[in-house]
C-alpha cells in the first residue's frame, strides 16, 4: 500500500505535492502508530485530494489551512503500533549498533570489549530519538506543539549523549567479562528470532549471532578471532545490502 | 452565506455526519461537498475526516474498499445500527436545543421591540 501510496503522490503536481508531501510524511514519522493504518489513511486523503484536485480545488482547500491539527487529530484515533511492529522497525539498527561494538573490541590485541565502547556509538539511539521529536518542523507554521516537541528533541538528546557519556566514563576501561557479552549475544540472537516471524532478511542476523554464541560456547578462547570478524562484517554487510536494496522494514511493509 | 462559527459547529458535526451517511453509502469527498451543497459552508477533509475514524471506531459507521462507478478504489462509509441509534439520540437532544435557543430568541426579540 505504501508503495501505491507514493505513486499517487508523485501523480500530484506542484504546490499541492509539496502540501501534500509534508502531510504524509508527517503522518508516516509518528513511529507509534500502526503503519499499515495510517497508510490507509494515506490512501483516504490522497483519494479525496485528487477528486478536489481535478474539480480545480486546490489541496489545502480541500484539506484544510492546519494540516497538522488534522494530522494529530487523525493520528489520535488510530491503534497503536504491535510490540513486532516496533521490533521489526528497530532491529536492523539495533544489529548495526552491536555490530559496531563488536567491532571496536576485535581491533584490540588481546581481544577485549569494554564499557566505553559504548561512549561514541550513543549518538545513533540520539539521533534516532532526535528524529522522531523533530517530526513536523517542516509545516508552513511551527506550531507550539512542534516547538515543544523540538524541545525535548534537544534535551532528549543532550540527556542520552550527555548523561549517558557520565555513566559509561564512570566504567572507563572496565572490561565486560565474557558472560555479559554471551547474554548480550542470546538476547541479540532472540530478538532476530522472534524478528523473524515478520521479516525474513532477520534470518541473517540471527545466524550471525548464533554462530557467535557458539564461538564462545565450544571455543573457549572468547569469541574465536577469524569467526568474530566473519560475523561482524556480514552483519555491516548484510546491513548495507539491505539499505541499498531498500529492503530494511518500513513503515508499512511490516506485517503484523 | 455566513460563514459558521468552527466552535459552533464542533458539537453538531458529527449528529449531520451520522445523517448524510445514513442517506445511503457514501465516501469521504462526497460528504464534504454535502455539507457544502447544504449551507454548512466548506468544511475541509481535514476536520471530517477525523470523526469519521472515530465514528468508525465507536462502531457507528463501516467502511469499506470497493471500486467507484467512475473507475478508482473509495472508501465507503455506511451505517451501522449502533449509528442509527446514534441518530434517534441526537435528534431530541438536537429538537430541545433548538426550541430553547428560538424561545430565547423571540423574548431577546420582543424586548428589543419594547
Amino acid at each position: 500500500m505504501k508503495t501505491r501510496n507514493d505513486e499517487k503522490l508523485a501523480a500530484i503536481k506542484g504546490i499541492d505535492r509539496v502540501y501534500l508531501q509534508t502531510l504524509v510524511g508527517y503522518l508516516r514519522s509518528d513511529f507509534t502508530k500502526d503503519p499499515e493504518a495510517i497508510e490507509d489513511v494515506i490512501a483516504d486523503i490522497l483519494d479525496g485530494v485528487t477528486i478536489a484536485i481535478d474539480s480545480g480545488q486546490s489541496a489545502k482547500r480541500h484539506f484544510g489551512n492546519d494540516p497538522q491539527t488534522a494530522a494529530d487529530a487523525i493520528l489520535k484515533e488510530l491503534p497503536h503500533q504491535r510490540f513486532t511492529q516496533y521490533l521489526g522497525l528497530a532491529w536492523p539498527w539495533v544489529n548495526l549498533f552491536a555490530a559496531f561494538f563488536f567491532l571496536q573490541g576485535l581491533f584490540r590485541q588481546p581481544m577485549r570489549w569494554r564499557i566505553d565502547d559504548f561512549d561514541g556509538l550513543l549518538i545513533v539511539p540520539a539521533m534516532l530519538v532526535g528524529t522522531w521529536f523533530f517530526r513536523g518542523f517542516d509545516f508552513n507554521r511551527l506550531s507550539r506543539r512542534t516547538k515543544q516537541r523540538m524541545g525535548m528533541g534537544c534535551l532528549s538528546f543532550v540527556l542520552i549523549v550527555g548523561l549517558g557519556g557520565v555513566i559509561i566514563s564512570r566504567g572507563d576501561n572496565h572490561i565486560i567479562s565474557m558472560v555479559w557479552l554471551l547474554a548480550g549475544l542470546v538476547v541479540l540472537a532472540c530478538g532476530s528470532l522472534i524478528s523473524l516471524r515478520h521479516d525474513r532478511t532477520a534470518a541473517w542476523w540471527l545466524l550471525a549471532w548464533g554462530v557467535m554464541i557458539a564461538t564462545v560456547l565450544l571455543g573457549g578462547q572468547p569469541l574465536g578471532h577469524a569467526a568474530s570478524w566473519a560475523l561482524v562484517l556480514l552483519n555491516l554487510g548484510l546491513f548495507a545490502l539491505a539499505y541499498t536494496k531498500n529492503l530494511l522494514p518500513q513503515r508499512g511493509n511490516i506485517g503484523g | 452565506m455566513t460563514k459558521i462559527p468552527s466552535q459552533l459547529l464542533k458539537g453538531t458535526l458529527e449528529g449531520a455526519l451520522l445523517m448524510i451517511i445514513a442517506q445511503g453509502e457514501t465516501y469521504g469527498y462526497a460528504i464534504c461537498k454535502q455539507f457544502e451543497t447544504r449551507g454548512f459552508g466548506a468544511i475541509p477533509e481535514g476536520t471530517v475526516y477525523p470523526l469519521l475514524l472515530k465514528m468508525q471506531k465507536r462502531q457507528l459507521i463501516s467502511a469499506t474498499r470497493h471500486r467507484s462507478k467512475t473507475g478508482p478504489d473509495r472508501k465507503y462509509y455506511r451505517l451501522t445500527p449502533a449509528g442509527e441509534q446514534a441518530i434517534a439520540d441526537f435528534v431530541p437532544s438536537w429538537l430541545q436545543l433548538v426550541g430553547a435557543m428560538g424561545d430565547l430568541m423571540e423574548d431577546c426579540d420582543e424586548n428589543a421591540q419594547r
